[in-house]
């Protein structure tokens, strides 16, 4: 547009406005009114205890008395503090461990529960089971499996002749040990939200490819994996942030006092041991502020990079 | 999802308590406009026994309401905390022994020396371990209720089988050791021993049994860089190499308390609250001894006790409440119930018939060279940093003389940074 027709329908716009606004106004006002339950949710149960949590993060704070504001003395001490630098560590190699094996897992298992055969409603519940099922009651179970001695896991392979672990209780398994009960207990979750992916495709991708001759092979990788990134998509963002946030299995599956905690300590399970075992709040929340950051910074960098990957139909 | 919980949890935690401290005062006045007396703890088993004694409160003083919330173990002290924050904590409420300091210190707990002395109250009724282990700068600050010693369990079966005489008062280390290699049977997975990788039970009266200690009595030095308590440890891991014991990683896996109670163990060393459950598993094949000595004889003593909120409205009624409840009637009902030992002397009575074919009375005994549990304003702290290097030793990754010394290295670093 030039400047000179702007100027010349500058005054009918304004009083049009003016009775636009006064209605936009009134719709406004009902909008905010009718979003305003959340909104007061939001803020009085997310954002008012973040920024709470963002400023007891440059406090030191027993619970009790008057938190003593210490600048980034607790940002500097955890640099230096071992716990927290390992427990990073042990939960950046149990995202790296659980989300890929996860999401691969859910795909095929998505393709598979796709299919037209009978008693499918019987399988798609049954691989959801894990998901509806308490952590705790998976994490007790799980720890009796595991058990070296009395286990089901090590029973099995004592009889096929197999070297038994100690699942739990050896550092070199630990870990690895957490990873396999999470993957078993989110592949049900994302699988469904695969399998709802999958459910969009249209049938006419694949007429279309089976009258060309393609495969079943070649149909999965060039129809069906790039047509579901984007249901991938989501489910690899979400498993990032709850891998970064996993606490119930270590909590239940480990003591609370064990030397095995150094290799399976995540770090939620520090922030909680700070914030609720030593009473230490003000050091927690710089952790929970921690690792806020890195994960809005990988979820970004998720974003970001999507464009190359993520076909929208 | 859920996991996401968690983060919120906390920080919701912190939200909720500065809330809390918003809405501040306790309403004292209640039905009627009487006075209520708030009483907190945990163990709903022990509910009969506190009835009783609350009735026995109420026909001295009708015109108090007592109002008595049981908080699961694993909420009470999170609950506890910020109740007392926000200024709305119970008058009347448990305190064991390891929070004990940290509470105190905060001024949570009403000092009970100006209504002791007020009321003539004579305190040396109660085991002296308790009443150390509740006294802050000199003065007491929480009423004992009950107690708990460590004593030897085991298995007569077992000994039957090997011809062997039962553990009695005489024993020491020596004899242990002896006895516990004639038990065991490798072919059958029958140990002759556990020695604990616990504190409690284990090493903390295997160190004063050495002569050691893990905590000076002013809290201000760690015993682990000792001779003594590397003594103990030396003989716990000699016991766990000859494979007399189950070693750290299976003791790990499966308690300790588990391995003896399915008749694996001949011998297990054991707080005298685990009795009712020990003789559910075994039976009459269960007996008791008291703990054999090293240099000398000793037994880890803990035991609650009730405190009073720092900042309570009902100070007096409160100050009779919890005279009954940890005086001698109260005691009595409480031994009679068989929920756990009184720690007000000579009230036993009853407890010691709750299992009649288990001789009860070498807990009591052991109060005689008890040691108090130890403790300070940062126990949980530095029994973290405890745990961690001796568990590693008794894994095999490191030396007990490395453990030890770094144990204590960083528990004293811990009790430099307390403030009382």
């Amino acid at each position: 547009m030039s400047s000179p027709i702007t100027v010349t329908t500058k005054p009918p716009e304004t009083t049009a406005k003016r009775k636009v606004g006064k209605l936009a106004f009134h719709e406004a006002m009902w909008g905010y009114i009718f979003i305003l339950p959340v909104v007061l949710g939001l803020g009085l149960f997310y954002m008012a205890p973040s920024a709470a949590s963002l400023f007891l993060s440059f406090t030191s704070w027993d619970g009790l008395t008057a938190p003593q504001f210490i600048g980034l003395d607790n940002f500097a001490n955890l640099m230096k503090d071992d716990k927290f630098t390992g427990s990073m560590l042990n939960t950046m190699l149990y995202t790296i461990g659980t989300v890929p094996l996860s999401v691969a897992l859910a795909t095929v298992l998505a393709v598979l529960l796709n299919q037209k055969i009978k008693g499918m409603v019987f399988y798609r519940t049954f691989y959801f089971i894990p998901v509806i099922t308490m952590p705790i009651a998976v994490g007790m179970v799980w720890k009796w499996l595991y058990n070296s001695e009395f286990g089901l896991i090590n029973h099995v392979l004592g009889v096929m002749n197999l070297p038994q672990p100690n699942w739990l209780f050896d550092e070199k398994f630990a870990l690895f040990s957490i990873v396999l009960v999470s993957v078993w207990s989110s592949i049900g979750y994302n699988a469904v939200i695969l399998l709802s992916g999958l459910q969009g495709i249209s049938g006419s991708y694949y007429e279309a490819a089976s009258l060309d001759g393609a495969g079943t092979l070649y149909k999965f990788f060039r129809i069906t994996l790039p047509l579901l990134t984007p249901s991938l998509f989501f489910v690899l963002v979400m498993s990032f942030i709850n891998s970064f946030q996993v606490f119930d299995l270590i909590f239940i599956m480990m003591d609370q006092q064990t030397t095995m905690l150094e290799s399976t300590r995540t770090v939620v399970y520090s922030i909680w041991e700070d914030g609720f075992k030593y009473f230490n709040m003000g050091y927690a929340s710089a952790q929970a502020f921690i690792l806020f950051v890195v994960i809005l910074i990988i979820t970004m960098v998720q974003m970001y990079i999507q464009k190359r990957w993520v076909h929208y139909q | 999802m859920k996991k996401r919980m968690s983060v919120l949890i906390s920080v919701l935690f912190v939200f909720s308590a500065l809330l809390s401290a918003c809405g501040g005062g306790n309403a004292s006045g209640g039905d009627n406009g009487k006075k209520v007396i708030n009483v907190a703890l945990w163990d709903e088993n022990v509910r009969d026994t506190l009835d009783k004694s609350i009735k026995i409160f109420n026909e001295k003083h009708p015109d108090v309401q007592v109002k008595v919330t049981y908080t699961p173990w694993a909420d009470y002290w999170t609950k506890l905390k910020t109740s007392l924050a926000g200024n709305s904590g119970p008058d009347v409420y448990w305190m064991n022994g390891p929070n004990f300091h940290s509470y105190a210190s905060s001024g949570l707990i009403k000092d009970l020396s100006p209504l002791i002395e007020q009321s003539g109250l004579d305190t040396s009724v109660y085991t002296e371990a308790l009443v150390d282990m509740y006294t802050y700068q000199g003065k007491l600050h929480g009423l004992p209720y009950f107690q708990d010693s460590v004593g030897l369990f085991y298995n007569k079966e077992l000994f039957d089988k090997a011809g062997l005489p039962y553990p009695d008062d005489t024993w020491t280390w020596e004899t242990v050791e002896e006895n516990a290699a004639k038990l065991t049977d490798k072919s059958n997975g029958i140990y002759g021993y556990i020695t604990p990788i616990d504190s409690q039970i284990g090493y903390y009266n295997y160190i004063a049994q050495a002569g050691g200690f893990v905590i000076s009595d002013d809290k201000k030095t760690s015993g682990y860089d000792t001779p003594e308590a590397l003594s103990a440890f030396k003989w716990q891991q000699s016991l766990i190499e000859k494979g007399y014991s189950p070693n750290a990683q299976q003791q790990l896996e499966t308690k300790s308390r588990q391995l003896f109670g399915s008749g694996k163990a001949a011998m297990f060393p054991g707080i005298s609250v685990n009795s009712p459950e020990l003789y559910k598993l075994l039976g009459d094949k269960l007996g008791v001894a008291v703990l054999p000595a090293g240099k000398e004889k000793a037994s880890i003593v803990h035991g609650l006790s009730w405190a009073i909120n720092g900042k309570t409205k009902v100070e007096q009624e409160s100050w009779e409440l919890i005279q009954i409840l940890s005086g001698k009637e109260g005691q009595e009902l409480l031994a009679d119930s068989g929920f756990s030992m009184p720690a007000y002397k000579g009230t036993e009575g009853g407890w010691l018939k709750s299992i009649p074919s288990l001789d009860l009375q070498v807990f009591v005994d052991s109060l005689e060279f008890a040691v108090p549990y130890p403790v300070s304003q940062k126990t949980a702290e530095w029994q973290d940093a405890e745990v961690k290097e001796i568990q590693a030793a008794f894994l095999g990754k490191k030396t007990f003389e490395e453990a030890l010394k770094n144990a204590g290295e960083q528990m004293n670093a811990i009790l430099a940074t307390e403030t009382n």
